[in-house]
């Protein structure tokens, strides 16, 4: 998802306000407009687009322009971008020595999300229930990417930051070994240890939690649930 | 017991400035002109402007977002408390100028401890190298570049308050220093009013990571581990603070001169070959 964003990126030069079709029929593409000032040659950093799951999107031959298809019912999406435009300008200094300095010519940020409906209206859809895994308790991984922590739920969010948390699924015997960054999985700063849990949520979309048996075997990986009581369903707490 | 410092008055502020009579250098240098919020300079150092990853908490949110926090231990205090300095450590720079090493370190330790590292005490000291092992100051960004590309030693024998700055002697106990590295920051913009620094330092701080934070007026840096919100308080805020001048608990500084004048969210750590 991550190639495809940056592929988009760089196909559409021009951004900003964004306009989406509401509401459409199954099956049925929705358009969404994104119109920009991010000037000629700024650097730019942040995700592009962020579509939600079960939803999938392809540029137009028009620029701006966008085709999305998505699953039935209720879908956003949103455009984060931070734009920074330098130029590098050279001159001599008293003492005759050529000084370039990068010149700071302006920045910008754009959050735009926007909400349209598949079909009939219905509640958001959200991570899929759990199914309990059975055989726990387990040492417990979990994945995210730092970028996208905002898009998370607050409910969502919280088996990542909360010591409460934590303290939790340890009382009921899980061992809780770390919320790994998605850079630090990309370029390798894990222990050795950690390549299993890794290797399972290869090529899935962040956030994750994986799980293995304490007596061994595959590592399991699912979404993050979201909420932490969907976390202990997961796990297997409640009987 | 914890000390609480307005800082917006000189009296409360000389007390701060006097808090280790044995500190003989001013600890911080001041932010670099071209190292502005955003400049192709700061992206090289490694500094991604928060707003570039995060939407930020609006200011009619901030009450409930730190009374979140504060429900669901979430905050850096807690993790600290909970794993590299329980209730009673004594975080000491021990006479020397490196106050923007021990403020670093405890923000990579605590920031290990956000991520449930395992806790590894980290020595401040290890980082003179930035300085030639010289007494003295130093920028916070050649820390952070310090920590994310070259890392931090594990302290020698526990000794996490060590003030051993000698070439000679970390030389022979730099064998693991690779493996305790800073990885992703978050920079903050001090120059557009506190207003905005503080709607980007809370913002950080409620989604869970910690601040590396430097205050000119006293030429020193520091960990803030939280905020407390309190309506007595100019701009309904008690900024909570891991000093390094050998309390045993953390110290509380109110006033608008609590706002930071440098900050930067440590997000993320590697560690790598390790066992």
């Amino acid at each position: 998802m991550r190639v495809l964003l940056l592929i988009l990126l760089m196909a559409s030069p021009a951004w900003g306000q964004l306009t989406v079709t509401q509401q459409a029929e199954v099956g049925e593409p929705i358009l969404a407009t994104i119109d920009t000032m991010v000037p000629e040659g700024a650097d730019t950093n942040g995700p592009g687009w962020v579509l939600d799951a079960g939803t999938s999107m392809l540029p137009s031959s028009k620029p701006g322009e966008f085709h999305i298809w998505a699953t039935p019912g209720k879908h956003v999406i949103r455009f984060k971008l931070h734009w920074l435009h330098t130029e590098a300008v050279t001159f001599t200094d008293g003492a005759g020595k050529e000084i370039t300095i990068q010149s700071f010519l302006g920045h910008g940020d754009y959050d735009e999300s926007a909400e349209f409906v598949v079909g009939e209206a219905g509640p958001d859809p959200g991570p899929d229930p759990p199914t309990p895994v059975p055989g726990g308790p387990y040492p417990i991984m979990m994945f995210y990417a730092a970028d996208q922590l905002d898009d998370y739920p607050p409910e969502q969010r919280l088996p990542l930051t909360s010591l409460t948390i934590r303290k939790d699924l340890v009382s009921k015997g899980h061992v809780y070994l770390e919320a790994l960054e998605s850079r630090a999985v990309e370029e390798g700063g894990y222990p050795p240890k950690y390549q299993g849990f890794v290797t399972s949520i290869s090529g899935d979309r962040l956030p994750r939690i994986a799980i293995a048996s304490v007596k061994g075997g595959k590592v399991q990986d699912f979404p993050l649930p979201g909420s932490i009581e969907e976390v202990h369903e997961l796990l297997g707490d409640i009987k | 017991m914890i000390q609480q410092f307005n800082v917006d008055n000189a009296n409360e502020r000389d007390k701060l400035y006097h808090r280790d009579p044995a500190i003989r250098t001013v600890g911080v240098v001041p932010r670099r002109e071209d190292l502005r919020y955003g400049s192709q300079e700061a992206y090289r150092t490694g500094l991604t402007p928060v707003e570039a990853d995060l939407a930020l908490i609006p200011k009619d949110q901030y009450k409930a977002s730190l009374e979140q926090a504060y429900t669901h231990e979430s905050l850096p205090m807690h993790h600290q408390k909970h794993t590299w300095a329980p209730p009673g450590f004594q975080y000491n720079q021990n006479g020397l100028g490196y106050c923007w090493t021990w403020g670093g370190t405890g923000c990579l330790m605590t920031t290990r401890a956000m991520e449930d590292k395992d806790t590894v005490l980290l020595a401040p000291v290890s980082m003179g190298y930035l300085v030639n092992w010289a007494n003295r100051g130093n920028y916070l960004e050649s820390y952070i570049r310090g920590a994310r590309e070259d890392g931090v030693c594990p302290a020698v024998n526990g000794e996490i308050n060590s003030h051993t700055n000698s070439s000679r002697y970390w030389d022979n106990h730099d064998t693991d220093r690779s493996k305790y590295r800073l990885d992703k920051i978050w920079d903050t913009d001090s120059r557009n009013g506190d207003a905005r620094m503080i709607q980007h330092c809370l913002s950080i701080l409620c989604y869970g990571r910690s601040l590396y934070i430097a205050y000119n007026w006293w030429g020193h840096a520091l960990e803030c581990v939280g905020l407390r919100w309190d309506e007595s308080k100019p701009n309904n805020l008690v900024w909570i603070i891991r000093n390094s001048h050998n309390e045993s608990d953390f110290i509380e500084l109110v006033g608008s001169k609590g706002v930071p004048d440098e900050a930067y969210g440590f997000v993320s750590t590697k560690q790598e070959d390790a066992p």
